[in-house]
């Protein structure tokens, strides 16, 4: 045991001894590895560079670079082929597709949620905490023409074209969510089914409400000087004076080209959407879903505001029921366009006077529209 | 339960497009959809490689995530499957999957999108097994028979392996080690001829 025990006390020492002959060696091979002379000498000799001048790679590491659409041989554009002549079928790997998962899960549904939520809500606590808007003086029983029957028609067509959109579109991006616990599955898929379509066939549909808005409307809606004054001052909430609007004012003007451009907006990247599989349009379909769906949230939430704005101001609903509006309404909150309009009717009036000679009935008609 | 994986190995698949076509039989899929298909690199050049791709049947499936009317579910198997009565045809499911999965045959007046059609790995569908309903809409179950899909049985150069993800990866575990020994030896063979008795520092390839 002794002799055992001496030999081994033997061997660590000689394994000290080993142990620090290694490092020493590896300290002067380190500094001499730094001397620029031995440097470059190491460089010739590195065996490295002798075997990347062999050439050896894996003969598929541009398979893998090509799967997952990423650069390979010099050239961006990388050329994977198939005998299915589907589109996109020469792709082996959709990389978009993940982050178009992310957007729309972990983005569009929560926050476009929050933000609809909280607008609705928003604006329901503003109905039920800020008094109505009374017309001052009461209605005084006359009545003003204000709107024409092409312009009630078009803007009607739009409130129910837009709010079937809304309908539909609200159901097959969040009723996953909220229909689904209520309805089922069986009997949400019947609802999504008839969404979809539905959708897609009444779509085309608002290019032309829009046409028709803007051709009725747009005469109103040019910008006018007092627009800026209207907007600073919140709607002459913080204006000391009473402003003098015309025929509409900065924010129903704001609401008009919000609904225009979020329309054209909405109008193009459906379109895309109902011709997914052109090789056009292949590429920003994804694209175009988040932009479809964004401005359609924007603009839910502009149409809420404007029912709310409506449903808050007395009178306001008068001129899309039949055209007319009360006369104190008039003078309150377009006075302006009030003055014109009553310059312009008690000239119509004279030429009324005259023409009642000839027909009694086209008196009412032509004066009040 | 296993959990069932496809896994082509690109250094065997020759593109002769077997998967696709005893797919397309098997399944007896519509006009102008193929559940699978085959993707080549480099076609006619050196390094020229192919790969067979369908659904790869994900444990967190895009698909799935993103479906307006959640019509998917996973099998026991890991097989990720659809409900055809509940699909509406919307396409999400195509967008979000990295793959190409997901396939639409065209319907309606206007050849819009009718109810998606994907690889099922011959598992059938939510339909009673064996049924011709469930032929009629999901094609062959082959599981329920005991059968692998038919494109990986079919494949001639056992490119394409399906089955349990562990005797799947062992297969291939042992080509890749038996490619690697391989490349080995014949590294040491082009060392040995090109170096000779240079000085190099390796020390392995010397004579």
């Amino acid at each position: 045991m002794d002799a055992l025990k001496r030999s081994s006390k033997t061997i660590t020492s000689l394994n000290v001894n080993l142990s620090l002959l290694v490092c020493f060696i590896v300290i002067i091979f380190a500094m001499l590895s730094f001397s620029p002379v031995f440097a470059a000498e190491g460089k010739l000799g590195n065996s490295n560079t002798a075997t990347h001048q062999l050439g050896v790679k894996s003969p598929a590491t541009d398979l893998w670079r090509a799967v997952r659409n990423r650069d390979f041989g010099g050239s961006k554009g990388m050329s994977s082929t198939s005998q299915i002549k589907s589109l996109g079928a020469n792709t082996f790997i959709n990389v978009k597709g993940q982050e178009w998962r992310k957007f729309r899960q972990n983005w569009l549904l929560p926050y476009g949620g929050y933000f609809l939520v909280s607008v609705v809500g928003f604006l329901f606590f503003l109905y039920v905490v800020i008094k109505k808007v009374k017309i001052p003086n009461g209605r005084s029983g006359k009545s003003v023409s204000r709107l024409s029957t092409m312009q009630r028609v078009s803007h009607w067509f739009m409130v129910i074209l837009i709010g079937f959109m809304a309908l539909t579109g609200l159901l097959l991006l969040f009723g996953r969510l909220v229909a689904i616990p209520v309805l089922g599955l069986d009997g949400f898929a019947f609802v999504a089914s008839a969404s979809k379509e539905s959708h897609n066939v009444f779509g085309p549909l608002v290019i032309v409400s829009l046409l028709l808005m803007l051709i009725y409307f747009i005469q109103h809606n040019w910008p006018a000087k007092g627009d800026i004054k209207w907007l600073f001052s919140l709607g002459g909430l913080l204006s000391k004076k009473h402003l003098k609007i015309g025929f509409f004012n900065a924010g129903e003007k704001l609401l008009f080209w919000f609904t225009i451009w979020l329309g054209v907006v909405l109008s193009i990247t459906g379109l895309l959407l109902l011709f997914p599989y052109y090789e056009q349009t292949e590429a920003y379909t994804q694209l175009a879903i988040a932009i479809h769906a964004i401005a359609a949230l924007l603009l839910i939430a502009i149409a809420f505001a404007h029912v709310w704005m409506v449903v808050t101001i007395e009178g306001t609903m008068d001129a899309m029921k039949d055209g007319n509006v009360d006369e104190n309404w008039a003078k309150y909150h377009h006075s302006r366009w009030y003055e014109e309009t009553t310059v312009a009717n008690k000239a119509l009036d004279v030429d009324a006077h005259v023409e009642e000679m000839s027909s009694s009935e086209s008196r009412k008609e032509g004066v009040y529209q | 339960m296993a959990n069932v994986k496809f896994y082509c190995d690109s250094e065997r698949c020759i593109e002769c497009n077997g998967c696709v076509t005893a797919c397309k039989n098997e399944n007896d899929v519509p006009w102008g959809v193929n559940r699978r298909r085959v993707v080549t690199v480099k076609d006619g050049e050196p390094g020229e490689r192919s790969l067979s791709v369908a659904c790869m049947h994900c444990s967190d499936a895009p698909c799935a995530a993103v479906c307006p009317v959640d019509c998917f579910y996973t099998t026991d198997n890991g097989i990720v499957l659809h409900d055809k009565d509940i699909c509406i045809g919307c396409g999400y499911c195509s967008y979000a999957c990295p793959f190409g999965a997901p396939q639409f045959p065209e319907s309606g007046a206007f050849s819009s999108k009718g109810k998606m059609d994907k690889c099922t790995f011959c598992a059938g569908g939510p339909e009673e097994t064996g049924s011709a309903e469930e032929y009629q809409k999901y094609g062959a179950n082959r599981l329920a028979e005991g059968k692998l899909p038919l494109c990986a049985e079919m494949c001639a150069t056992k490119a394409l392996l399906a089955g349990d993800a562990n005797v799947v990866s062992d297969i291939y575990r042992q080509r890749v080690i038996n490619r690697s020994m391989s490349t080995l030896a014949s590294n040491v063979r082009i060392q040995k001829d090109f170096l000779g008795s240079s000085p190099d520092l390796t020390g392995k390839a010397t004579k």
